[in-house]
């Protein structure tokens, strides 16, 4: 069952691993991003992200 | 006292209108105690002027008839200034003053092709807030966007701030207003909201204060009000943590 999150307002991050890695490099003109949905909960799109997303704002809801 | 001088200043905005590409001369002075905080990235701390510190702010020179008009208009109320004396890039230092007043004297011979205006500077409070570019004067078309550009931040945790931004240019193209926002990101990952300017309808400048923790690294996003296309506007923001 995945983690499930409630994003922070306007939140955006990496879309993918491979953007996550790119932004981590600091190569932030190469990153694509998502947005997510306010209020919807989501669930992350690859693991490296939730460090990052606990860190800004998201709360974790539970598992789907 | 500190003395910050530099080859050239960027921009000087006055309530979103540049007069550095006239005037002569800024001088900007600051006194103030910096601490020692430590950049990310960076193994040795390192003095970090940030924060409303005493300071003043002027100008010099003769400007030419088409700055007079310019000038003109900024004569009066109280105005919102930044000065970007590091550069026009994210992260570059600039001096930001809540409240500016623009005097001036019209000097020189009733033709309007040979009469020149000397401008007077003066801030109510002697207070400048430094800080640190985080979207670059340029312009902005995208129809809603996430700026991925960011500014390294001191590591000060539960500060406050406050943000400036100047809009020299806008084109609405039918839709009401423009909604700028000031986003931030402990990482450079994922980035969050923090507060958003008072919606944008016309040149101007604003000041914003961030009355919740700022993390390390900046962003704008904007987005346009109501129906419309081809919007642009060109706009500098920038934010100084207290």
């Amino acid at each position: 069952m995945p983690r499930m999150f409630r994003p922070s307002a306007g939140a955006a991050y990496p879309a993918t691993l491979a953007d996550f890695k790119r932004a981590k490099a600091g190569e932030m003109d190469k990153v694509r991003w998502a947005r997510a949905e306010a209020g919807k909960a989501i669930a992350a799109p690859y693991a490296e992200v939730i460090s990052s997303w606990l860190a800004n704002g998201f709360t974790e809801v539970g598992e789907a | 006292m500190a003395y910050l001088s530099g080859k050239d200043c960027a921009y000087l905005f006055v309530d979103g209108v540049d007069v550095a590409v006239s005037n002569n001369g800024v001088n900007l002075s600051s006194e103030a105690v910096c601490p020692k905080r430590r950049p990310l990235g960076q193994a040795s701390k390192s003095a970090f002027l940030t924060g409303q510190i005493d300071s003043e702010l002027g100008i010099t020179g003769w400007l030419d008839t088409n700055t007079t008009a310019q000038l003109a208009d900024l004569t009066g109320d109280a105005k919102v200034a930044s000065v970007l004396f590091g550069g026009n890039a994210v992260s570059q230092l600039f001096a930001g003053f809540k409240t500016v007043y623009v005097a001036g004297a019209k000097v020189g011979l009733a033709d309007d092709d040979l009469d020149s205006f000397e401008p007077v500077l003066m801030t109510s409070d002697c207070k400048a807030n430094i800080g640190y570019v985080a979207a670059p004067y340029v312009e902005r078309a995208a129809a809603a966007n996430t700026d991925a550009t960011y500014a390294t931040m001191t590591e000060a945790s539960g500060a406050t701030g406050t943000a400036f931004m100047h809009v020299a240019a806008l084109s609405l193209g039918g839709s009401t207003s423009c909604t700028v926002t000031v986003r931030h990101s402990t990482d450079h990952v994922t980035f969050a909201d923090h507060t958003a300017f008072a919606n944008v309808t016309a040149v101007g400048g604003q000041s914003l204060a961030l009355a919740s923790q700022v993390n390390k690294y900046l962003s704008i996003s904007w987005a346009w009000n109501g129906a419309g296309s081809d919007q642009t506007f060109s706009a500098f923001v920038g934010v100084a943590v207290d």
